[in-house]
């Protein structure tokens, strides 16, 4: 007969620069209802199954990052609930699969979900803010099932051109998508 | 579902922790050390205000005089504060002990204060304070400064929030006249010379509240076994599962994300190893947030 095992892993959070915003504003909104995991930092291709035992073994000693405070890539990898037995996990399409725009130009992209569904939609964050302006952050599903998103480039945003990236997060399913988002110079102040 | 609910009733504590911190003070250097500052002011004094480093600043006595009576005393004529032990009697002169916020913190613990004081060449006398039993006005709660050898000598007002006692009174017949002339002094350490109020030394315990909240966050058998991670996918055009993980899915969690009902990420907590979960286990984290 062994011991039961009643251990609970004690674990430290530290807010995020937006729960830090939210806590600022003392109006409510910074109040936790939900959460998610994550697996950021694993990589399932050092499953060795050519092992007879342990053939995760060089997963579970991967070391561990100390949290991060900058909300867009503190959680990238949400661990989703399937039934046993799926084949496929959710799959954003986005549409155009990237862009390029003139410098002031506004871009608007299409996101719908395969193989799940997002029924609470659509979560978008812009990596460089100098680059594109999100007008949405959060975009609901219409009767099709796709949400949109529109960016606002040059003087709308930072007045920057270059390239950055537009992380797009399905809310139910947790499924990302990247979309580079290149604004040329041309018609930028010199 | 990638994001699940918290039964806020069953899976959530909130506390409130209290930190407590004792302070003694008995030298000039200790005094700087810790950002207390004392001074002696006149309503009409021409000098400026010494900080607690020493450096004397541009502000006017007269000024830091007129804002303790208005702001500590409501006082309207700005130039007069009432004599402690009375409050019918007014005066023009106080000492005053400044403690930094970064000393403080949330606030000074009531009933916590002891200071030895020398009064030229009289017996030292110890003051201690007596917090009010209700809270009655507009700067928070506040306390009568005392002889500790006889309570009914109110020598001053403490307020706890920001860490300020002002010595604006003491009875003259027990030897503990806070309102001597300004020149005579009010400064930290040992040794007061004829005229001079001298701190021997001050205690008190400094308070700093922090709210805690432990979040259970679990993971039954049937959840979280799949994963969005890149590596965990064969073919990302058809997100496909890969192989390895189809007979018997396993993830391995190391981030904890905390969000709000507008599925904003506002606390994250991360585990050392990655732990593992399957349809054969279930896992529930404690994830403590103080803020």
């Amino acid at each position: 007969m062994a011991f039961l095992d009643s251990s609970t892993a004690v674990i430290d959070a530290i807010l995020t620069r937006k729960g830090r915003e939210l806590l600022a504003r003392n109006d409510g909104s910074f109040q936790i209802t939900k959460f998610a995991f994550g697996d950021d930092e694993i990589n399932y291709q050092l499953y060795d199954a050519t092992k007879s035992t342990d053939q995760d073994a060089d997963i579970l000693n991967l070391p561990v990052l100390e949290p991060i405070s900058n909300e867009n890539v503190a959680l990238l990898y949400r661990l989703i609930t399937l039934p046993r037995g799926s084949l496929k996990i959710a799959n954003l399409q986005i549409s155009p699969t990237s862009g390029t725009v003139g410098y002031g130009t506004n871009l608007t992209i299409n996101v719908s979900t395969d193989n799940g569904e997002d029924s609470q939609g659509y979560a978008a964050t812009v990596r460089d803010t100098d680059i594109g302006v999100l007008t949405n952050t959060t975009s609901a599903p219409d009767v099709n099932g796709e949400g949109v998103f529109t960016i606002r480039t040059g003087a709308n945003a930072g007045g920057k051109a270059g390239q950055t990236i537009v992380d797009i997060t399905g809310i139910n399913s947790g499924a990302r998508k990247e979309f580079t988002l290149t604004v040329s110079a041309s018609g930028a102040a010199a | 579902m990638s994001i699940n609910n918290y039964d806020l009733g069953r899976d959530v504590i909130n506390t409130e922790v209290l930190t407590k911190t004792n302070y003694e003070i008995t030298s000039a250097t200790a005094a700087q050390e810790r950002s207390l500052n004392s001074f002696v002011m006149e309503a009409t004094s021409t000098g400026f205000l010494v900080n607690a480093k020493g450096t004397t600043t541009s502000t006017p006595l007269s000024a830091a005089f007129r804002n303790i009576s208005n702001y500590f005393f409501s006082s309207s004529a700005a130039n007069r504060i009432p004599v402690a032990q009375n409050n019918v009697a007014t005066t023009g002169i106080s000492r005053v002990i400044t403690i930094g916020r970064t000393t403080v913190d949330d606030s000074i613990l009531s009933g916590s204060v002891t200071g030895t004081f020398s009064f030229g060449t009289q017996a030292n006398k110890v003051i201690i304070d007596q917090p009010e039993q209700s809270i009655s006005g507009a700067v928070g709660r506040k306390g009568d400064l005392v002889e500790k050898a006889d309570t009914t000598n109110i020598v001053g007002t403490i307020f706890y929030d920001s860490g300020t006692m002002v010595f604006h009174g003491g009875d003259y017949s027990r030897d503990t006249n806070f309102l001597i002339d300004s020149a005579s002094g009010f400064t930290f350490g040992p040794g007061a010379t004829a005229g001079n109020v001298a701190i021997n030394n001050i205690s008190f315990i400094s308070l700093n509240m922090l709210k805690r909240s432990v979040f259970f966050t679990r993971a039954f058998n049937q959840e979280f076994n799949y994963s969005n991670n890149p590596t965990a996918i064969a073919n990302a055009s058809l997100g496909s599962i890969s192989s390895n993980l189809t007979g018997m899915p396993t993830s391995f969690i190391t981030t904890i994300g905390l969000y709000n009902n507008s599925n904003e990420l506002v606390a994250v907590a991360k585990t050392a190893p990655p732990v593992k979960k399957n349809f054969d286990t279930e896992k529930v984290f404690a994830v403590r947030l103080q803020y």
